[in-house]
């Protein structure tokens, strides 16, 4: 405990401050020396209730919370923050549906975990959303004619390079193309065969394992978890597109 | 006090209208009869007898009868004076009586010659044939045969008491009377005889002049001077105006016309001149009703009294008195009873129609005094009142139809004619009384009954019914139908039987009747109810012949009637059977489209009424089934939710730590090698947790499908591009043949990725060792198919359902899946709309998925995409 106390005095001065708040204290425990390592300053609760008096007294930059918890549940907590506090919630949650998903997400949450995860994703995601919001808060403000930006992603024409959180990524000729062409038409769906005629400009035949392979080469470099991905999106039996975000 | 005087208010209602109703029925038929037999004089103050048709033809006959007497003496005998007036009431001089045949016998004049020589006449004429001939045979060996007994019986003397039954009857028929006529007959003195009558009658006074001289007069002044030669003076006006006020004079100017003045006017004899039906008077001086000479010579004077009187003439040395003038007095009389009756009839009649509408007025009361009466007599049972009604109708309609029939025919015929005789006009028409009585019985007993009818229609007390039909339900439906039918043919057969037998019975009593009826024309008498018949018969003026057909004709409506209405009464049950057999089938499609909710209800005494039960209760039956499996398949999703969520919770902690200890620096290699496993069982841990959530909800029906157009081949295609580097990495060649052309179906894409995802990944992880996949898409019958075989590693066994949840080929369970792989697809499909079947075929493994093709092709630019001109100028 007294290590724990240390590190987190030594973080204090240099690092974001992370509330976790989950009524699994094992799970508290789990996820605050995951983000330690990763060099975050942590802070714990163990219901809604106390998160609320934490946030009162403390800066947090971003909030990691479970739903289901006593005294004050993780939506109703939410929903107070909200009403005075701008900063990225993640929403941690053993249901998986989609109706719970959306339901969590506009209600507020920047981001929807669920249980059980992968760390790594997890501090990947914080990672993301910290940088959003500490970093790109000006970008956002102030960006130009020739970006296109879609949530985390940035895709500046002049330059033909994407940037992720901010930061550029390095893609190859063949998936900048796919890129360009997604980021400029969000939310359209391809089918396989334009994207291929209209990247590699011949005719195509089947193309959707060629097309694939770049699209995951792709969901590598910019998802925060390449399996689930939440930007380059497949719409089973008719083609792929660009999620809007 | 208020309903004190309501109540009297609907008793007065009542016996108000049903003494007005029964006070117009029974002085109906006789103000009607009486009206058609005043004629005219109905509704006049006075009658005057003159005024009619009896008396017309009372004057007509006695102005023929003076003529052919003052013609000779021989006319009123044969010849003219016979043809003139074929009626033996031609003689009468107005005495009542049967004794008149006999008295006149006695008294040596034989009145009947005229109409014995008509009878003997008709029996020797061919024209009547041989059966008239025969008849008068019988009749009189008949009679010979009465006599003799009657003889035996009293100890008489036979040859005397013939001639005493001769002189009595019959003169009429017996031979025998001719020879005493041939002998005895002395026409001078029958004719004094008959002249001598005619004076005592002073109610028609007359005068027969011949050949200028006066014959026979009963004018006082006149009488001296029968046999003088006649002075031209008109004997009328010796008689008082006031007395004799009819009087008319036959061929005074010799012209042959008769004149008649009636109060000091002169009246009409002979209209347009021509003698014919309408004709009033029935005397010579039409155009077509001409005189023989010796009529020529002839001239009458009859004068006729205003008042007739009874003139008795007491002859004691002979019979006692004899009463003359009786046919005029009794003609008056019986106009003069009915005149009076008529108008205290009317009297009736107006009061009866103000009772009438005094209980209109007080309809309201009186609907009220019927309703009490109906549930007076709903307390009595249907079958009572059936028996009652039936008897009663039964009853009156014995009784009635006599007098009812003699009703119809005096309505039709009038009075007089036939009962001026008798003067006892006040019996016969309290017989009319009596029909109006019998017709307002009628009445009453259909009001009850249609009373009754309205007001219990619904709720009659039928208890020998009701048993029967108790006991008709007891019986199974199919028994029940086939008795129904059967009782049927049994009451066809009981209407066929009473109807033959009282038709039969009717027809022989017919017969025997109308041979009563001639026993009592010839006899005088005919048997216990001949009476009945004849007045009936004599009345209708039918014969019995018609009488039988019509019988027939009654008797075969009867059983028509009968039949119709079995048949309606079987139509009508049918009817409702068939539209219980509606309602049941119908109920049962319902059931089997599964509305489960709403019960069959018929009514509780049809014959589908069990079934209908049966039908509500596996009904509700099966909706509680349904309501169970409901509950319970619900019970098992939210199972599955709070088990997966609450393994979840640990699982988090688990993986969590798992890779907290991967980050440790320093551990040894076997330790690493631990956690690595422990990574990967909690891995497939959370895949499992997953997998089962997803297929309780799917297999519960509560998976969220958006379902769209897709393309099946760029499907498949996508989904080997995902899975691309898992297949590059095992040892399966995959055998593709996913044509180019669109396979549009509709489908939810990201489900029907999971299906084809599982399938691969079970053959994937199922097949032998670098054995190759199949997969192929092709199009049969409309449907899109994709068809994926694979040989199997280990050995299949046939009999297993590889699409059961947590079903392997290999019974190990310690491979990498959950055993959900093809549940999960299988289900997947069923919740698009799509089927999935599973073969085995030795170790070939095959997996069928097919889905309706969708007849539009799917749309690239879905919801929220560019439009297509913004993607071309981006291109640039």
């Amino acid at each position: 405990m007294m290590a724990t106390g240390l590190r987190k005095s030594e973080v204090l001065t240099m690092n974001e401050c992370v509330l976790v708040v989950d009524d699994d204290r094992e799970i508290v425990r789990a996820i605050a020396l995951l983000l330690e390592k990763e060099g975050y300053r942590v802070l714990k609760a163990y219901d809604g209730m106390e998160a609320l008096r934490i946030l009162g007294e403390q800066s947090v930059q971003l909030i990691i919370m479970d739903v289901m918890m006593p005294k004050l549940d993780g939506l109703s907590a939410m929903m107070k923050i909200r009403e005075r506090k701008n900063l990225p919630i993640i929403v941690l949650s053993a249901k998986t549906e989609d109706t719970d998903k959306i339901l969590g997400l506009s209600m507020g949450a920047d981001d929807y975990v669920s249980k059980p995860f992968n760390p790594q994703e997890l501090a990947a995601r914080v990672k993301s959303q910290l940088r959003r919001y500490t970093m790109l808060g000006g970008i956002h403000a102030q960006h130009e004619e020739d970006e296109i930006v879609n949530g985390r992603l940035c895709y500046r024409l002049q330059e033909r390079t994407l940037y992720v959180d901010g930061e550029p990524v390095k893609l190859t000729a063949t998936e900048t193309k796919i890129m360009e062409l997604l980021m400029k038409n969000r939310g359209r769906i391809f089918p396989a065969e334009e994207i291929y005629e209209r990247v590699w400009e011949e005719p195509s035949f089947a193309p959707e394992n060629t097309v694939m392979v770049h699209i995951r080469h792709i969901r590598e470099k910019i998802e925060l978890n390449p399996k689930e991905p939440e930007y380059i999106k497949v719409v089973w039996g008719i083609g792929y597109k660009m999620e809007k975000r | 006090m208020g309903t004190r005087w309501k109540k009297g208010k609907v008793i007065c209602s009542f016996a108000v209208f049903f003494i007005g109703m029964t006070m117009l029925f029974v002085n109906l038929i006789p103000a009607v009869s009486l009206y058609f037999a005043l004629g005219g004089q109905a509704f006049q103050n006075q009658i005057d007898y003159q005024e009619s048709e009896e008396f017309r033809w009372l004057v007509s006959e006695r102005l023929s009868d003076l003529i052919s007497v003052a013609t000779g003496g021989k006319g009123w005998t044969s010849g003219e004076a016979v043809t003139f007036s074929n009626d033996y009431g031609y003689y009468d001089s107005g005495f009542g009586g049967y004794t008149g045949w006999l008295d006149q016998a006695l008294n040596g004049a034989p009145m009947t010659a005229v109409a014995e020589e008509v009878v003997i006449e008709e029996a020797a004429d061919p024209a009547y044939g041989d059966d008239y001939q025969e008849v008068v045979e019988d009749r009189l060996r008949h009679q010979a045969e009465e006599r003799t007994a009657i003889a035996s019986e009293y100890g008489l003397d036979p040859e005397e008491l013939e001639q005493y039954y001769n002189d009595y009857y019959g003169g009429f028929y017996d031979g025998s009377y001719d020879e005493w006529y041939a002998e005895n007959y002395d026409e001078e003195k029958a004719l004094n005889d008959y002249m001598a009558d005619m004076a005592h009658n002073k109610n028609i006074r007359y005068a027969v002049v011949y050949q200028d001289k006066l014959l026979y007069s009963n004018i006082e002044g006149y009488e001296e001077q029968t046999g003088k030669e006649w002075d031209g003076s008109d004997f009328g006006t010796v008689l008082p105006l006031e007395e004799y006020n009819f009087s008319l004079w036959y061929n005074r100017e010799d012209d042959g016309k008769v004149r008649i003045v009636k109060d000091g006017r002169e009246v009409d004899v002979y209209g347009d001149g021509i003698y014919g039906d309408d004709s009033l008077w029935y005397v010579p001086g039409y155009a077509n009703f001409t005189l023989g000479e010796s009529a020529k010579e002839a001239r009458v004077f009859i004068a006729v009294a205003k008042n007739p009187q009874l003139y008795l003439v007491g002859d004691y040395g002979g019979y006692g008195v004899d009463q003359y003038g009786g046919r005029l007095y009794y003609m008056k009389l019986t106009r003069t009873v009915m005149h009076r009756e008529f108008q205290e009839i009317c009297g009736y009649l107006i009061a009866s129609v103000i009772l009438l509408v005094l209980s209109l007025l007080l309809y309201k009361s009186k609907r009220l005094a019927d309703q009490k009466i109906a549930d007076l007599s709903g307390k009595v049972y249907l079958e009572v009142k059936v028996f009652l009604f039936l008897f009663i109708l039964l009853i009156l309609a014995g009784n009635s139809v006599g007098v009812l029939s003699e009703a119809c025919w005096k309505i039709e015929n009038g009075f007089s004619s036939y009962y001026c005789w008798s003067g006892d006009i006040t019996y016969e028409i309290s017989r009319m009384f009596r029909a109006g009585a019998y017709l307002a019985a009628f009445f009453w007993l259909f009001y009850l009954a249609v009373l009754d009818w309205k007001g219990n229609r619904k709720n009659q007390k039928k208890p020998l019914f009701d048993m029967l039909k108790r006991k008709d339900l007891k019986y199974p439906l199919q028994k029940r139908l086939v008795r129904r039918q059967r009782i049927r043919v049994v009451i066809e057969l009981v209407i066929l039987m009473f109807a033959g037998t009282v038709g039969s019975v009717l027809c022989l009593l017919c017969g025997t009747a109308a041979d009563c009826m001639e026993a009592y024309d010839y006899y005088g008498y005919g048997g216990a109810w001949s009476d009945w018949y004849y007045e009936w018969m004599y009345g209708s003026g039918v014969d019995s012949f018609v009488v039988v057909v019509v019988i027939m004709g009654i008797v075969f409506l009867g059983v028509f009637l009968g039949f119709m209405i079995l048949d309606i009464v079987t139509l009508r049950k049918n009817r409702r059977l068939a539209e219980d057999i509606g309602a049941l089938s119908d109920q049962i499609q319902a059931v089997r489209e599964g509305n489960l909710t709403e019960d069959l209800q018929l009514a509780a005494d049809t014959d589908l009424q069990e079934a209908a039960k049966n039908l509500n209760e596996i009904q509700k039956g099966m909706e509680t089934a349904l309501r169970e499996q409901v509950k319970s398949e619900r019970m098992k999703v939210d199972l599955v939710t709070n088990v997966s969520h609450d393994i979840k919770t640990p699982l988090t902690s688990i993986i969590s730590y798992v890779e907290l200890l991967r980050q440790e620096q320093d551990l040894p290699e076997h330790v690493k090698e631990f956690i690595q496993i422990l990574g990967e069982k909690s891995e497939r841990l959370r895949n499992i947790v997953q997998d089962v959530f997803e297929v309780s909800k799917a297999t519960s029906g509560q998976l969220p499908i958006q379902m769209e157009v897709l393309d099946m081949g760029k499907l498949l295609r996508q989904t080997l591009a995902d899975m691309n580097a898992q297949i590059e990495q095992s040892s399966f060649t995959m055998k593709l043949a996913i044509p180019e052309v669109p396979m549009p179906v509709v489908a939810d894409g990201q489900r029907l990725y999971r299906v084809f995802q599982n399938l691969l990944q079970n053959a994937l992880h199922y097949s032998l060792e670098g054995s190759r996949i199949y997969l192929t898409l092709t199009e049969e019958m409309e449907r899109v198919v994709v068809r994926m075989k694979n040989t199997s590693s280990v050995e299949l066994k046939s009999t297993k359902d590889f699409t059961e949840r947590f079903v392997r080929g290999d019974e190990s369970r310690t491979d990498g899946g959950s055993g959900l792989g093809l549940s999960i697809a299988k289900s997947f499909t069923q919740a698009c709309g799509g089927e999935l079947t599973v073969e085995t075929d030795a170790d070939l493994f095959t997996v069928t998925v097919s889905f309706q093709k969708a007849q539009t092709l799917p749309i690239a630019e879905a919801a929220g995409a560019m439009p297509a001109e913004e993607v071309l100028r981006m291109e640039k």
